[in-house]
């Protein structure tokens, strides 16, 4: 890989710049909009999830599994990602700086010994409450503050 | 903790630092017992969903959005990556290494041609 050590972290910028590269030796720039990725993105969830969509209940790190559905499964995640990576980019968006910000956010927050006392809110921390208390689960539009 | 050192500047973030980051998170909480692979997935879906909701088509880059959508943006791309990232853990899978093969195979699977690019740089 140019660039590229394999024993290095792998990092959003250098997954970034790999895929910004990849789509302009391609001339694919033109198609890649925010909305097109956005719905590419959401294509390769939906195969991320066939391959869970039958196998009802599995426990993590997965045992049982073989080898060729943990690539596969590897594969998916990774389209996933990149066009995650993609869409941020085209949205001038940095994706490391917002997630660290986010977990960081999230930490403080939610301190760990009044974590379930605090009121749910729309976050990645919302959804573990809603979790929880299944009965009282509600959509995130729901409770989404932002008004446009 | 980190977290005393207030919000980082702007640097390289590789995952690995995520899914520590998140894998501490998930414990010091008591929310690992929910974290399954489909939970997580589910999860992913949902937070999906809420992305460039009725904005119509945009343009790259975003002119003319206020500083709150983008912010609102950057929290929502960034809950699909984390669950992304949380996800790939709990199932025993490394992400970096694993997006690194497919950008490869992607590469082989959609090779350069002379017609759409004059300079036909490659990844080896």
């Amino acid at each position: 890989m140019t660039g590229v050590a394999d024993e290095a972290p792998v990092t959003l910028d250098t997954l970034k710049q790999l895929m910004a590269q990849f789509a302009k030796e391609r001339d694919w720039d033109r198609f890649h909009s925010p909305r097109n990725l956005l719905l590419a993105l959401v294509g390769e969830v939906g195969e991320l999830s066939e391959i869970f969509q039958w196998k009802g209940e599995v426990p993590k790190g997965l045992p049982d599994w073989k080898e060729e559905e943990k690539v596969h499964l590897g594969e998916e995640l990774s389209d996933v990602l990149l066009y995650l990576v993609r869409l941020s980019d085209i949205c001038g968006v940095d994706l490391g700086k917002a997630a660290l910000r986010k977990v960081q956010l999230n930490a403080i927050k939610y301190p760990a010994k009044v974590c379930k006392e605090e009121e749910v809110v729309v976050s990645i921390s919302s959804n573990q409450e809603e979790e929880k208390n299944p009965s009282t689960n509600n959509n995130g539009t729901a409770t989404e503050s932002d008004a446009d | 903790m980190e977290y005393s050192n207030g919000f980082p500047s702007k640097r390289d973030v590789s995952l690995q630092e995520l899914s520590k980051r998140l894998d501490e998170f998930a414990k010091v909480k008591g929310w690992d017992q929910y974290h399954s692979p489909r939970n997580l997935l589910l999860a992913l879906v949902g937070e999906l969903s809420e992305i460039l909701q009725w904005k119509g088509e945009v343009a790259k880059g975003l002119p003319n959005w206020s500083s709150d959508d983008k912010e609102h943006l950057e929290e929502e791309l960034s809950d699909v990556l984390l669950y992304l990232v949380h996800l790939a853990d709990v199932c025993g899978l490394d992400l970096g290494q694993a997006a690194l093969t497919k950008i490869v195979k992607n590469a082989h699977k959609y090779p350069v041609t002379s017609t759409n690019y004059t300079n036909n740089s490659t990844y080896n």
